[in-house]
């Protein structure tokens, strides 16, 4: 990865083509005001036939490949996306992790409760909210979602103790 | 090398200072926390955005 990831070029491809996802990881954390790093933007999508065709299209719009470590080119299709339950893309925008699930199993209809619509550069984006990002991270249970817990529950904190500033 | 009988040696200062506090996150940490919070969700984007690039440019710089 040699140019920064360009967060809102690849959510506006996203919903220019109608894609029903919701916005997870780093980057859903920072629209919920965490001041944390991330370089990649993950999404959990709606698996049915209809958001499909959708996403898949949205891929080939920013020449989306798997990230594969031997560098061969393989891009997502149709019958990988309705399989796969994990797709670790290069998009010409940057990296783009696509998955069915988080967690320990929480799929699109799982989370889609407990999200919230934001406004982000004139994108309206469903952004999974700050408990369920908190909760996906103790689930996952790597070294760099540990490392974020601590601010996370913190801001979750202020939140809900209304002196977030929102 | 010498220095005044009143002043420590950095090494010796180190010494006698208090130990290291772990880190909290209730303090200087909220001013970043308050400021991200007072930002709009696409300010807060740009704002990661920005970092990103900066990073990125930075890394990109000592590689060539």
């Amino acid at each position: 990865m040699d140019s920064a990831p360009e967060f809102i070029e690849i959510l506006k491809v996203l919903s220019r083509h109608e894609v029903e996802f919701i916005l997870v990881g780093g980057l859903a954390a920072i629209v919920q005001g965490a001041p944390v790093l991330t370089f990649d933007v993950d999404i959990v999508f709606l698996k049915t036939a209809e958001n499909l065709p959708r996403l898949l299209a949205a891929l080939q719009e920013i020449d989306a490949r798997y990230l594969d470590p031997a560098g061969r080119h393989i891009v997502p299709d149709a019958e990988k996306l309705a399989s796969f339950r994990m797709h670790q893309l290069i998009t010409s925008l940057g990296p783009l992790d696509v998955m069915e699930k988080i967690g320990t199993e929480m799929s699109y209809a799982d989370l889609v409760h407990d999200t919230q619509i934001s406004e982000v550069a004139g994108v309206k984006v469903r952004v999974l909210g700050l408990e369920k990002i908190i909760l996906s991270k103790e689930q996952a249970d790597r070294d760099k979602d540990r490392a974020t817990l601590p601010l996370l529950r913190r801001i979750l904190r202020l939140k809900q103790e209304g002196s977030g500033g929102e | 090398m010498s220095h005044p009988a009143d002043v420590p040696a950095a090494d010796e200062a180190s010494t006698e200072s208090e130990p290291l506090q772990p880190h909290v996150w209730e303090g200087d940490d909220d001013h970043v926390i308050f400021w991200m919070l007072s930002l709009t969700p696409t300010q807060r984007v740009e704002v990661a955005q920005n970092f990103v690039q900066g990073v990125m440019m930075l890394r990109n710089g000592l590689r060539s």
